[in-house]
């Protein structure tokens, strides 16, 4: 057991921050975000425990995500948005005004977010900021590698269109 | 707007984090689960008992000379009435303190006992003693983690280091009594199990190092009286045994099976 526990504690430290960060760029709260965070991980402990297979971690983690955010969603009966005010900024930047900027453009890539299609956000947290590889991604979405590659390509295209009228 | 600003806007928000407060804590939440549901049968102590916290106030109501001269302030030099009302706030002081922490505002009066406690221990007890405290520390550990107190936690593992140094340090002048090893061989599998327990809820309290090398020393002491002494064939055997191991580092098991030989008293 305690293998497990190391095993579950080495998946949770690597993970923890992207799923974090996956779900609260969906849901319009730092307490929601954490809430469901924990039911990801909660579950990803109790499938280890049952040893079940599980062929791609960070798959199997942000399909939990995906679901338990559609599944909230679906109890509030509230369209999906991205908010502006969640999340710690842990960046440190040495002055307030590299602070103010940081914090700005961050405001402005959330904001084009909103704007664009839902899978196409999902792809693009996905593979531009959580590094995940075409083929997991590919596993989360049941799509084929080769139409994700287009949905990723179109998805940087139209956040590209959105974010310039911004700038 | 190029493809790489795009990329370069999307990264800015990798910044976006948990706070570290809540991702330490949610991990001990998820594995205190399991390590509940995997509880020893080992049976953690408790706080002192009545008795023993009725002995500390008799200590307590003897050296609190400010209490005494504020009572014949207060209530105009009535001895029954001060010598209540200094019972009652000091027990209730006392009372509300057991379940405190390290880093708590009432820790301190605990504190007092425990040092109390460890005054009044004869010098060939007093590892025994600190290995209790440390013990007391390490389930500390376990209901700060369940109730999130994460303020708590660094005194706490100072207060628990402590206690096995000090341990340590009184290991030599440990008696060969055999209840004496006994308790101290509970004592330390009790805390290398509350240890793993605690480190699986992701807090490190570090090694004991010190412990172990003082345990070392002990085994040594001992299997050096036994090798002066006349032993049967079959108290070779588990001689034998003991020194294989502390070959092997194994120090509890070397003094359980120093405790299995029955030598006449010294």
């Amino acid at each position: 057991m305690p293998d497990i526990r190391k095993t579950f504690s080495d998946i949770y430290d690597k993970y923890v921050d992207k799923i974090y960060r996956f779900i609260v760029l969906k849901v319009n709260s730092d307490e929601t975000a954490q809430d469901l965070t924990s039911e990801v991980f909660l579950r990803g402990w109790e499938a280890l425990k049952s040893q079940k297979q599980i062929d791609n971690i960070p798959a199997f983690l942000y399909q939990i995500a995906r679901n338990l955010v559609v599944d909230h969603y679906r109890e509030k009966g509230q369209a999906q948005l991205v908010s502006t005010e969640f999340g710690e900024i842990t960046d440190s930047k040495p002055n307030p005004a590299e602070e103010a900027y940081s914090r700005s453009e961050i405001d402005q890539i959330k904001a084009a977010l909103v704007n664009i299609n839902e899978d196409y956000r999902d792809v693009i947290m996905w593979y531009y900021l959580d590094d995940l590889s075409v083929p997991e991604i590919a596993r989360i979405t049941n799509k084929s590698e080769g139409a994700v590659r287009v949905m990723i390509h179109r998805a940087l295209e139209q956040l590209r269109q959105v974010l310039e009228p911004l700038e | 707007m190029t493809e790489a600003e795009t990329i370069r806007k999307i990264q800015a928000l990798r910044q976006i984090k948990p706070s570290k407060e809540w991702v330490f804590l949610t991990k001990g939440q998820i594995l205190g689960q399991a390590a509940q549901e995997e509880a020893s049968s080992v049976h953690f102590e408790q706080a002192a008992s009545p008795e023993a916290r009725l002995a500390h106030l008799g200590r307590e109501l003897k050296t609190s000379q400010k209490l005494d001269i504020l009572s014949l302030f207060l209530f105009g030099g009535r001895p029954a009435l001060v010598a209540i009302l200094t019972a009652i706030i000091v027990v209730g002081a006392f009372g509300f303190a057991q379940n405190t922490v390290p880093g708590d505002f009432l820790y301190q009066v605990k504190k007092i006992g425990e040092i109390t406690e460890v005054s009044l221990t004869p010098g060939s007890e007093q590892a025994q003693t600190h290995l209790e405290i440390a013990n007391r520390r390490l389930d500390d550990l376990g209901r700060i983690t369940e109730s999130n107190r994460v303020k708590n936690l660094s005194p706490t593992i100072e207060e628990f280091r402590f206690n096995v140094l000090e341990a340590a340090k009184s290991l030599n002048s440990t008696s060969s009594n055999p209840e004496s090893i006994k308790k101290i061989v509970q004592e330390t599998q009790k805390i290398r199990e509350n240890k793993l327990k605690i480190e699986a809820l992701g807090i490190v309290v570090g090694e004991i190092t010190e412990l172990d090398n003082a345990l070392g020393q002990l085994v040594v002491r001992e299997l050096n009286d036994l090798d002066g002494r006349t032993l049967t064939e079959a108290q070779q055997v588990i001689l034998k045994e003991a020194k294989d191991y502390y070959q092997a580092g194994n120090y509890e098991k070397a003094l359980e099976r120093i405790l299995s030989l029955s030598y006449p008293q010294s």
